[in-house]
């Protein structure tokens, strides 16, 4: 990122690193839609981190007193058939949820960028071999490509993180390819193979820094579509199985009493819309500051 | 013109055939033995070694893979292990009610999005921009089966109109039928109307600022005449390409959907196959919807020529 910065503004090369920080920031916090969506972003992961701490009660306790109320003092969101506290079950959730999120894109990064990397650098037939594959992945419906990996390897939670990382693999790939090509016809590529580096000390010291812009991006975003696959699975049974709570399988729960008690399907949904636009905006204002591109149009 | 489509023909055939190769290497090269997980793990290892002689499993992995792709092209996916009968008769009519299902849920997102759009990319800056953004992001954030949850609660439990679950055939009662899939083609929908309405404003501005509009208002023609007639033609073309990746997230929305409603579609059977193991029945619809979507690809493709000559002609 910061690189692309000094071509667009020759000037600030001779400022420092720490007040391009400080510049970014400073963008950043004019940005209302970035602030609000950071703190939801905190509170979710508030939530996962410190789940013991964020509930009120057990997430798995059953309280047949409880059965269907719907929000009071004692349980703030309401609670499901058996009693057990919607709120709880949200904050327990919140891992699953983000954990899914975070090393499904892991998985997707992980492979596709040093592939995006290799593919972009190489040119040529090999780049146009192995951006074939990558076409036919893509062109896969992401959704039946996760249930294909799943029916391979059966369902559990770790399956359906690399169910999700698998469709990301692609999209990754092709996003750090087309950074690479222009990346690599910098002045200091050929400079740094002038003084005899070799290959991956090119793409991974002199390539990776300029391409993880546009990874950044679509990683805020990828958590986004990854909360929604996660919870849309656990809604069909695959992955979090029951009685451990997450947001997908609330929702499954809530749906055979949807009539007699609503309540149950409605905060986890709003919970889910509401982490899932935070991190789509936090992408799009993420994209705004990043893209030098884009720069000026606000 | 043909030769652009003979080529674009030309260029999904590899693709297509990609597609094949992974889905049925993914399923037949992992572990996990499909007899065993319909006969169970104790079952007699005879009877195991018969039925897989049966299905042809003793043989290599690669004849496996030209055989079934020769099958395939035929319509023959083979029998299923647990219904024991033809995968392509258990897809036939079920294909009909996710085509149909996938239809609406297109209109939906065209009825929409595209008007939101143009609406927001005709007025940039004011309330129906703000209200357009508004619905853009937030409907792209609503998990589909959710939605579904809440227009069942509302229109279903509460209001009555539409039924909360299940499938009349269109044969036995059109109007019926149509009320059945209302609801599941809207929760498919919205999302895609979002997305729409998001690249029908952005091509919209763009196409504004152009020079030949600034012509067309300098000749004194009024606004609905511009938009309608100059602008809206050219903002089509990404909206196109946008309609088409829309194809492959439809089909996503389905195979949950379908399970939500209970509606007979392939995308239940999908599922139902998953929870039974069933491979066969899992790789033909696998391949059957992901071919779908790259000859959906391929008529995005080819109607941009139609909308844009200079591609034509390149």
């Amino acid at each position: 990122m910061p690189e692309r910065q000094t071509d667009a503004l020759p000037l600030q090369i001779t400022r420092r690193r720490w007040s391009r920080e400080r510049e970014f920031a400073r963008r950043f916090r004019r940005r209302p839609a970035g602030v609000v969506s950071l703190v939801i972003v905190m509170v979710v992961l508030f939530f996962a981190l410190f789940p013991g701490f964020a509930s009120t009660h057990d997430p798995l306790a059953i309280d047949p007193e409880a059965s269907s109320v719907g929000p009071t003092w004692e349980h703030w969101f309401g609670a499901d058939k058996i009693g057990r506290d919607s709120y709880s079950r949200i904050v327990h959730g919140a891992r699953t949820a983000l954990l899914v999120g975070l090393i499904s894109v892991g998985i997707g990064v992980g492979i596709g960028l040093p592939y995006g990397l290799l593919a972009g650098y190489l040119g040529g037939r090999k780049d146009e071999a192995m951006m074939r594959l990558m076409d036919a992945l893509y062109a896969y419906p992401a959704l039946l490509l996760a249930l294909v990996v799943i029916a391979v390897l059966g369902s559990s939670l770790v399956n359906v993180m690399i169910a999700i990382g698998v469709v990301f693999i692609p999209l990754y790939a092709r996003v750090v390819r087309g950074s690479t090509l222009s990346a690599k016809e910098n002045d200091y590529v050929l400079a740094a193979l002038a003084m005899g580096a070799g290959t991956a000390r090119i793409l991974f010291r002199h390539v990776t820094p300029n391409v993880l812009a546009p990874v950044l991006v679509q990683a805020s975003l990828g958590i986004g579509f990854a909360i929604i696959a996660e919870a849309g699975l656990a809604f069909l049974g695959l992955g979090t199985q029951p009685p451990d709570p997450s947001w997908g399988t609330m929702l499954k729960d809530s749906q055979r009493f949807l009539p007699t008690n609503a309540w149950p399907a409605i905060f986890p949904g709003v919970t889910i819309v509401l982490t899932v636009l935070a991190f789509n905006l936090l992408g799009d204002v993420l994209r705004d500051l990043l893209d030098p591109r884009l720069r000026g149009a606000d | 013109m043909a030769s652009y489509i003979a080529r674009r023909l030309l260029a999904t055939i590899p693709v297509i055939l990609l597609i094949s190769a992974i889905t049925f290497f993914a399923i037949a090269l992992l572990p996990g033995d499909p007899v065993l997980a319909v006969l169970g793990e104790e079952a007699d290892t005879t009877t195991v070694a018969a039925i897989r002689e049966q299905l042809g499993l003793d043989r290599p992995v690669l004849v496996r893979y030209l055989d079934w792709i020769g099958n395939a092209i035929q319509g023959d996916f083979g029998e299923s292990l647990r219904a024991g009968n033809d995968v392509s008769t258990l897809l036939g009519k079920r294909l009909e009610v996710t085509l149909e299902l996938g239809i609406l849920a297109m209109i939906v997102a065209v009825l929409i999005g595209i008007p939101i759009g143009l609406l927001a990319g005709a007025r940039p800056n004011t309330p129906f921009d703000y209200g357009g953004t508004i619905f853009a992001v937030l409907g792209a954030a609503i998990p589909n089966f959710w939605l579904a949850l809440m227009l069942v609660l509302f229109f279903s439990v509460r209001l009555g109109w539409f039924p909360t679950t299940g499938f009349t055939p269109f044969l036995d009662d059109p109007v019926e039928n149509l009320r059945s899939l209302v609801l599941p083609a809207v929760a498919i929908g919205v999302f895609q109307s979002a997305i729409l309405a998001r690249q029908t404003r952005a091509a919209l501005v763009e196409v504004l600022r152009q020079d030949y509009v600034r012509t067309a208002y300098a000749k004194g023609l009024r606004e609905r005449t511009v938009i309608v007639r100059h602008a809206f033609r050219n903002a089509l073309i990404p909206v196109v390409t946008v309609l088409g990746i829309q194809v492959s997230t439809i089909v996503g929305g389905a195979i949950i959907i379908e399970t939500v409603f209970a509606l007979p579609g392939v995308g239940k059977l999908l599922i139902d196959s998953i929870f039974q193991r069933e491979v066969l029945t899992v790789q033909a619809i696998a391949l059957l919807l992901a071919t779908t979507v790259a000859l959906a690809n391929l008529v995005v493709d080819v109607s941009y020529a139609f909308l844009d000559p200079r591609i034509r002609y390149a």
